[in-house]
């Protein structure tokens, strides 16, 4: 009997399961789907009409036109095609971290009898349910998971036995150490052949240029980017009133710091790092949604599915 | 510093009690798990500095308060000087400096600078529990007083004013020798003094012993306790000469006397000087301007039955009582006894013939001659003039000499006669003679001369001596400090001066009356002048009339003398000698007053006074009468202070006043 998979949550998948994942941009798939794509081919929406050169398939010339001026014109349709979907999931030590209003203050050293609040744990839910998705109406998924040592690839494909692959591969992702993440997408920019879309879900605690040059990277090779970016409110807003030792779930030195004393500059740290975030998603039009442990993921994904549905598709 | 309750000092280590939570407070620091420490250590490296301050800053507050509550309650006790004076010696010597010039009051607490500072150390010993041994040191001449434990300082004898002065370089001298011959462990002593310079004395020879002395003491600890201050107005009356004059129909008494402004600010103003002799009372106003005032000849009629008396001299009410009085005795002058010691024989016929010519008819006058070839001892009985031309004495004849002096006689030294006296190298009264030389007599012409006062005064009439018309070809100069130029030559030399003495007079001339030497001889005026003068001046102490300084008579011979002046205040007998009186025993009269120097307001300035006393552990202490703050007392209050305002400032720095000051990041779908 399957092993029930704790990240996929029904109630998300029952309200997920009316709804489509639409891209932005146009994308080259392998076969016919829902995705427009830059070909030409034999959807009904119509494209344009250009003269007819020798070679071109006579069975699509316009007769009526024919008819009426005698030229020859051919009649160009929009191709449909699928989605090539492709999830970053970052698997730092950091994104361990649970809310303490959720799951209480983590220095246990298990941070998977938490799980269930735990930032990772979100991530994995919303890959795994977007995943689901994704091969649901016939597009590819894949995955990569930024960690040094058990980073796994898995190449984007279609059909239920890939998904079960992807899923697995979800469930064995274990956060620790530090996060590889501007390397782990450099590597995808140029692992993934063709158009796609990736989904990068992290608490981007990284150096911001790298992650610029690496986003850019992606957008150079006509990626779709969509960025979840899971931060707790806790975490901008260091809501403490006593001194605190923190402990490094990167595995570094432990810090004794009084919140109350640095609470301003802490503030216009993380200040400076959501504007800079903010310029580095407007700038390269990236899908970017920021995501708390105090939102439900029902929501987020339902809203952010529906907002994808309704953006102008560009070729 | 001392302490009421010492042992809770036990309790210091608890000072450290704030370091040790600080350290347990880290251990218990409550952890959590982070994943946003890029932030975290950014936002610490960012507040490190200003952070690290305020941390060492609370640890500091936390410790001060501590170590201030366990100070505060341990009872403290300080000078008033904030503790600048530690105060844990088991014995303190107390210098007490009872000269007329302490005498000095407080208009407002009606306390004298002496009653000042014995009350502050009596409040200072009765706030340490009366636990010290207290010795007092009044008087070199007095046995040091060993001052019972619940006895007041204010409460003895030995602490009251005299009107002799304080002679603080033997009193400091003779509290050290005692604190070596008792084998004194720590000690403090006290010098309470106004540092006047007459009391000081800078020049003595004690200061070397003494700065030694308390460098080999490095436990004693000698604190000066000062009362500098003369800004209130003083004067000082003091009479130089009185003369018995008889008239015709009635006599007179002629007073030299002279007003001095003792305080620092001089001021212009009239007094009425009150001369009262007998029953009789005379006032006459004076005008003092300036530092001085001096009025010579002020007749005082008297009834000519009056063969001698007694009187006193008196200023209205100022800062200073002690200074405002001064005792005169006076009597008609009897036979005027000269003596004159020289081995020259033109020299001694010409002193002779001046000597023994009197101004008045009525005087007799006997002249003796004497040579310093036999000269084994001087008769000075009712001898008023000792003209000495020789080489200056030493031994038993020059202690004869300085006792002549100071019972009133005048001494007139001339130079000795190269040819008859060896020069010698001898000094009397600080003065010694240098070598002869002829010099030109236009150089060497006298033009200014004192015509106010002593030997070459202007005559009643108002007739100016001829001093200037003196020619002199030979001159021995002399030599010598705190001398007074009477006259002096054209190029600063003196021709004659006065040597400084309480009492009696002391004069060298620098010429002699021969042809070789000067025409004081064919002039004659001059020198009949000065010696008629000095004879008459040092015959009014031989005449039976004695005035000497306070302190310099035994009480024994004051036994019988009965006190004739008008003064309230009890003297017993063996303190006569320390206060100023005028007695009288059958025909003879004698009148104590407090030495010259008493009126004299320069104070050893602070620079001096610790160069007298470099080497030991010295402090000075300046105080003033109205100050009400005592040497000693309970500091707790400041320490209470102190650790209330560390406690406060301590919550100030750890206020959480930062809290809220920052926006709060929402979540959502874009960044904020």
């Amino acid at each position: 009997m399957t092993k029930p998979r704790s990240f996929l949550d029904p109630k998300i998948i029952a309200k997920l399961a009316h709804q489509t994942l639409e891209s932005r941009r146009a994308m080259i798939g392998s076969v016919s789907g829902r995705h427009s794509s830059p070909m030409r081919g034999s959807s009904l929406e119509f494209a344009q009409y250009r003269k007819y050169v020798p070679g071109d398939d006579t069975r699509r010339l316009d007769w009526r036109v024919w008819g009426r001026s005698d030229r020859s014109y051919i009649k160009e349709f929009e191709a449909d095609t699928n989605l090539r979907m492709c999830f970053a999931v970052d698997a730092s030590g950091s994104m361990n971290y649970c809310a303490k209003s959720e799951g209480g203050t983590l220095n246990n050293g298990n941070a998977e009898s938490h799980s269930g609040s735990s930032k990772l744990h979100r991530a994995k839910s919303i890959a795994g349910s977007l995943a689901w998705l994704a091969v649901k109406q016939g597009d590819a998924v894949g995955l990569s998971t930024s960690h040094p040592t058990n980073g796994k690839d898995i190449p984007p494909r279609r059909g239920a036995r890939h998904l079960k692959l992807v899923l697995d591969q979800l469930d064995l992702i274990k956060g620790e150490g530090d996060c590889d993440l501007p390397a782990r997408l450099h590597t995808l920019a140029e692992r993934i052949p063709r158009r796609g879309l990736v989904v990068i879900v992290s608490d981007l605690f990284v150096d911001l240029e790298e992650l610029s040059r690496s986003l850019k990277h992606l957008r150079h090779r006509k990626h779709d980017l969509v960025i979840f970016h899971l931060i707790d409110a806790e975490e901008l807003n260091l809501p403490f009133g006593q001194p605190m030792k923190f402990v490094d779930l990167e595995g570094g030195q432990p810090l004794l710091a009084d919140p109350v004393v640095i609470l301003n500059n802490y503030h216009r740290i993380v200040g400076d790092y959501l504007s800079q975030l903010k310029e580095i998603v407007s700038k390269l039009e990236i899908d970017y949604r920021r995501i708390g442990s105090d939102q439900n993921l029902a929501d987020v994904l339902s809203s952010f599915l529906a907002a994808r549905a309704g953006s102008r598709k560009r070729r | 510093m001392m302490f009421l309750q010492p042992w809770i000092l036990f309790g210091l280590p608890l000072v450290l009690l704030p370091i040790a939570i600080h350290l347990l407070n880290q251990r218990r620091h409550r952890p959590i798990d982070w994943g946003a420490m890029h932030f975290l250590r950014q936002a610490t490296r960012m507040h490190q500095g200003a952070a690290r301050i305020r941390y060492w800053l609370i640890l500091l507050l936390r410790l001060l308060a501590v170590a201030c509550v366990l100070f505060f309650m341990s009872r403290p006790l300080a000078t008033g000087w904030l503790s600048l004076v530690g105060n844990s010696a088991s014995r303190v010597i107390v210098v007490l400096d009872r000269s007329p010039s302490m005498e000095m009051t407080d208009t407002l607490n009606g306390l004298s600078k002496r009653a000042s500072a014995i009350a502050k150390l009596d409040a200072m010993f009765e706030e340490k529990g009366n636990r010290s041994e207290r010795i007092l040191f009044v008087s070199p001449d007095q046995p040091p007083v060993i001052v019972p434990s619940n006895v007041k300082l204010a409460d003895l004898a030995e602490t009251q004013s005299t009107d002799v002065s304080a002679k603080i370089p033997e009193l400091v001298s003779q509290a050290l020798r005692y604190i070596q011959a008792e084998g004194l462990g720590p000690t403090e002593v006290w010098c309470c003094s106004d540092l006047q310079v007459n009391d000081w004395d800078t020049q003595s020879g004690l200061w070397p012993a003494i700065r030694e002395t308390l460098a080999e003491l490095p436990f004693v600890r000698l604190t000066l306790l000062s009362y500098a201050e003369r800004d209130q107005f003083n004067a000082a009356v003091r009479v130089q000469r009185t003369a018995l004059k008889r008239t015709d129909r009635s006599s007179e008494l002629l007073l030299d006397f002279s007003v001095r402004q003792t305080s620092g600010n001089l001021v212009s103003r009239v007094l009425p000087v009150t001369i009262q002799i007998g029953e009789s009372r005379v006032v006459v106003e004076l005008e003092l301007s300036g530092r001085e005032v001096v009025r010579n000849g002020f007749v005082v009629p008297i009834d000519s039955s009056i063969e001698s008396g007694a009187g006193t001299i008196e200023l209205p009410s100022d800062a200073n009582a002690a200074d405002n009085n001064f005792h005169f005795a006076f009597s008609r002058p009897s036979t005027m006894r000269s003596l004159i010691v020289s081995d020259d024989e033109k020299v001694s016929t010409v002193l002779q013939i001046m000597t023994k010519t009197s101004m008045s008819k009525q005087q007799q006058v006997e002249c003796e001659l004497a040579s310093t070839q036999k000269l084994a001892s001087l008769k000075l009985d009712d001898v008023g003039l000792l003209i000495w031309q020789a080489t200056l004495p030493e031994g038993a004849i020059a202690e004869q000499i300085k006792q002549f002096v100071a019972t009133g006689g005048v001494v007139l030294f001339l130079p000795p006669s190269a040819e008859f006296n060896a020069k010698g190298n001898f000094a009397m009264f600080g003065m010694r003679w240098s070598d002869w030389s002829d010099v030109d007599s236009q150089d060497y012409s006298i033009q200014r001369w004192r015509r106010d006062s002593d030997l070459l005064r202007n005559a009643e009439s108002g007739e100016i001596l001829p001093v200037d018309e003196l020619q002199v070809r030979r001159v021995c100069a002399v030599d010598g400090i705190d001398a007074t130029k009477l006259a002096s030559f054209s190029n600063g030399a003196s021709f004659l001066c006065k040597a400084a003495t309480d009492v009696g007079a002391v004069y060298f001339c620098s010429t002699l009356p021969t042809v070789e030497c000067s025409t004081l001889a064919d002039n004659g005026v001059v020198l009949y002048a000065m010696i008629q003068r000095a004879l008459v001046e040092g015959s009014s102490s031989a005449g039976g009339v004695h005035a000497v300084v306070a302190g310099s008579v035994v009480p024994a011979d004051l036994e019988a003398w009965e006190r004739v002046d008008l003064g309230d205040k009890t003297i017993v007998a063996a303190d006569r000698p320390h206060h100023a009186a005028a007695y009288r025993s059958g025909k003879r009269w004698l009148a104590i007053n407090r030495s010259a120097g008493e009126d004299d307001p320069t104070a050893v300035d602070e620079k001096t006074l610790q160069s007298l006393v470099a080497g030991g552990s010295t402090r000075i202490l300046n105080d003033q009468i109205e100050s009400n703050s005592g040497l000693t007392r309970e500091v707790w209050r400041w320490f209470a202070f102190a650790a209330v305002f560390a406690l406060l400032a301590e919550a100030f720095l750890t206020l959480p006043n930062k809290i809220g000051t920052s926006k709060a990041f929402a979540m959502g779908s874009g960044p904020r």
